[in-house]
């Protein structure tokens, strides 16, 4: 058990800690739309200019290998200097590129891996379907072989940055009477092919940052299918193999940087007796000190599961709970901001604007990338090994 | 290097433990409603356990606050008294004021103290004034009290105290009034802060009654069926036993990054000690009362162990600084820096 970090990491941190400081652009990122995609593109392209365009990604990729303590700092000064999310571009980074390093064929791989890491070319990914969220392995989008192609027809929802990718990681059903996780496979879909249409979805929040996918028979060359034609689900469970822990420093210190802050604002607004502050109030101030605990614990996890990370090669199941006590966390630091805010939390614009955002942002933490109750039957399932409910 | 978890020799330290108190301590000691065996603890001294974290000068095993936690955390699962917590601190306490005779005796099992928890602030020295608990103080012949000013060793009480039947019927509870009570040994909280090296001990106490209760109740829906099935097997109770699993990650992860910061004097070291209290108390409370739950109806009955987990639970988070004020403490504490760049001071 040690907590310490060598002169050599602490040169590395000097080294991150000075290129965030004069390389994070000035401006604010816009929300959604070809003005987000521009942003994050250029962001990418500087990173990746100044060396900083891969960090986990092997150096024969054009990446800078880095070790997972290093990893750990790049994660932890990024988000302590403020510096603006991935945008789209994180589903090249995380997904699709490592998924092509770890099964692309040499020609997918030299083709797509520099204009990911150059932030020359944005991805999407095609998994979820309006009939298949939680049970993927249900998915009806069809892939049909004809000749040199396959003809793509379906339909897939949830796709984030749909509007503004080149490429979308697809997976599609080319073998409707294998049993069902084995007819799939994970295609390389151009989304300028024709038949392909996007349709926008506007959240709660009032952003649209993900979209409905139509594909009307798109042809798809045969070249662009990743692994084999039936090989789909395990192509899409190699991408998480990639992650070692890191996944979660982000968050974590945003989270952190988020109660700070709230701890702040609550000695500067009024508080429910309209004369002292919304710190002084006691109710207030022992729920913002539980959710500093609880955000202690969060990064003591996160901690956790980096030292699981340095090892085992192959990430464990603990990693979901990671994930579900951030999600919850989150929604309740939110839900504290609102408590704080009183009737400036009726606002979404001003001092409270950020804070109503995060609040309503915050639901789909329980929701995206598998919801609190798959959780809880992967926890429960795979770390406590209690038996499978039957079908 | 970031590892929070055991190397190998702490890991061997661990196993060491664990495979002891099963033999000694196993829960069901406990079924009957008896207090604690008073000679339990005498035999653990024997192995070194009270001065594990006590340097080897001072007759302990010179290990540091990682090997501790360790220890208190199996001490928790197994339920064992406050003897323990109550001999290291007044070891430690003793060592520090250099009273190495009473630490020694402290260490070796030869001498025995009891926690006195106060119902008020009580009055500091020169002499000890105010209303106690006192856990399984009878036979002690020192007593700890932790106040916001200092710590202090004190010669047990020579009157009975009034014993009282308390919530938790392995620990004998009486209260005791003390007046002006000769204080042994002292240490201001400015020179030694005895109070977060209780937290942190507690903490990890508490994380491994948490786990304790997470494991009784994964055993139980594995085993016991309805409607064709282990119970396990319905959403209702995996997702209960999932978020028992939650907390105890939470803890541990917690108290081993606490006891990290104290270990290396961290000038984040208190907010982690409080947070850990907080989050491990947190979880040993819900986990146990969720561990009833799991267990339906025999889960109420005294044979089933789920109500001992919950009632030392609960006495735990009935000593020292109440939830409120801890919480209070916390608020007020700084913001934990994040890691210095080379050439800031650590």
């Amino acid at each position: 058990m040690e907590f310490r970090f060598s002169r050599k990491d602490e040169q590395f941190r000097d080294q991150v800690r000075t290129w965030l400081t004069e390389n994070i652009p000035s401006e604010a990122r816009p929300s959604d739309g070809p003005e987000s995609r521009t942003f994050d593109t250029a962001w990418q392209q500087r990173q990746h200019d100044g060396g900083w365009g891969g960090i986990a990604w092997p150096e024969a990729y054009g990446g800078r290998g880095l070790s997972l303590i290093q990893q750990l700092i790049w994660h932890e000064e990024y988000a302590h200097a403020g510096a603006p999310p991935p945008g789209c571009m994180f589903v090249g980074l995380n997904h699709g590129g490592p998924t092509l390093i770890a099964r692309g064929s040499e020609a997918q791989k030299a083709y797509h891996i520099p204009r990911i890491i150059r932030g020359d070319a944005v991805w999407c990914q095609g998994f979820s379907e309006p009939s298949s969220g939680s049970d993927l392995a249900s998915i009806r989008t069809r892939g049909v072989v004809d000749g040199d192609h396959l003809v793509i027809t379906g339909q897939k929802i949830w796709t984030s940055y749909g509007d503004v990718a080149d490429y979308q990681e697809l997976l599609i059903r080319t073998d409707p009477d294998a049993p069902r996780h084995h007819g799939l496979a994970w295609v390389i879909c151009d989304m300028r092919l024709p038949g392909i249409s996007v349709q926008p979805i506007r959240t709660m929040t009032g952003t649209t940052h993900f979209s409905e996918v139509f594909y009307d028979e798109v042809r798809i060359p045969l070249t662009d299918v990743v692994g084999g034609l039936t090989e789909g689900w395990s192509v899409a469970m190699s991408t998480l193999s990639f992650e070692r822990g890191t996944a979660m420093i982000p968050h974590q210190v945003e989270l952190q940087r988020t109660v700070e802050e709230l701890i702040r604002l609550a000695g500067e607004v009024p508080g429910p007796d309209g004369r002292r502050t919304a710190i002084q109030d006691d109710a207030i101030a022992a729920r913002l000190s539980q959710v500093r605990a609880e955000v202690a614990a969060m990064r003591a996890m996160t901690y956790a599961g980096i030292s699981r990370g340095l090892r085992q090669a192959v990430p464990g199941p603990e990693g979901s709970m990671i994930a579900l006590y951030f999600a919850e966390l989150y929604q309740r630091v939110q839900e504290t901001a609102l408590e704080v805010l009183g009737p400036l939390a009726l606002e979404r614009q001003g001092q409270a604007a950020a804070w109503t955002y995060r609040y309503l942002d915050g639901f789909k933490h329980t929701i995206a990338g598998g919801t609190s109750e798959i959780r809880r039957n992967v926890i429960g399932e795979r770390v406590l090994g209690l038996p499978r409910g039957r079908s | 290097m970031i590892d929070l978890l055991p190397n190998d020799e702490q890991q061997a330290i661990a196993d060491n433990i664990a495979e002891v108190l099963a033999a000694e301590a196993p829960v069901s000691r406990l079924r009957d409603g008896q207090a604690e065996d008073t000679d339990l603890q005498s035999r653990l001294a024997a192995l070194g356990w009270i001065g594990m974290g006590l340097p080897e000068e001072e007759g302990g095993v010179g290990y540091g606050c990682a090997e501790e936690v360790l220890l208190f955390r199996s001490a928790g699962r197994h339920l064992l008294g406050p003897g323990l917590l109550a001999a290291t601190l007044s070891a430690r306490l003793a060592a520090h004021a250099g009273a190495h005779d009473i630490a020694a005796r402290l260490v070796s099992g030869e001498a025995v103290s009891a926690l006195f928890s106060p119902l008020e602030t009580p009055d500091p020295i020169p002499g000890i004034s105010g209303c106690f608990q006192r856990l399984d103080g009878d036979l002690a012949d020192y007593g700890i009290v932790l106040t916001p000013v200092g710590a202090a060793l004190i010669d047990n009480a020579t009157t009975p105290g009034e014993s009282t039947r308390g919530i938790d019927d392995a620990v004998r509870l009486d209260r005791i009034d003390l007046h002006d009570h000769p204080v042994r040994v002292w240490a201001t909280s400015t020179d030694l802060r005895l109070d977060l090296h209780a937290d942190l001990l507690i903490a990890a106490t508490l994380t491994g009654i948490a786990e304790g209760a997470r494991d009784l109740s994964v055993e139980y829906a594995k085993m016991r069926e309805q409607f064709g099935q282990p119970i396990g097997a319905f959403q209702a109770i995996k997702h209960m036993c999932a978020d028992m699993a939650v907390r105890c990650e939470a803890a541990w992860s917690l108290t081993v990054f606490a006891a990290m910061a104290m270990q290396d004097g961290r000038p984040d070291a208190e907010f982690q000690i409080l947070s850990a209290r907080t989050i491990a108390e947190d979880a040993a409370l819900l986990n146990a009362a969720k561990t009833i739950q799991v267990h339906g109806g025999i889960g109420f009955t005294a044979e089933c162990d789920a109500q001992l987990f919950l009632k030392r639970a609960r006495l735990w988070s009935a000593l020292g600084d109440r939830k409120a004020s801890r919480l209070h403490a916390l608020l007020d504490q700084p913001e934990p820096v994040r890691a210095a760049s080379q050439g800031t001071a650590r």
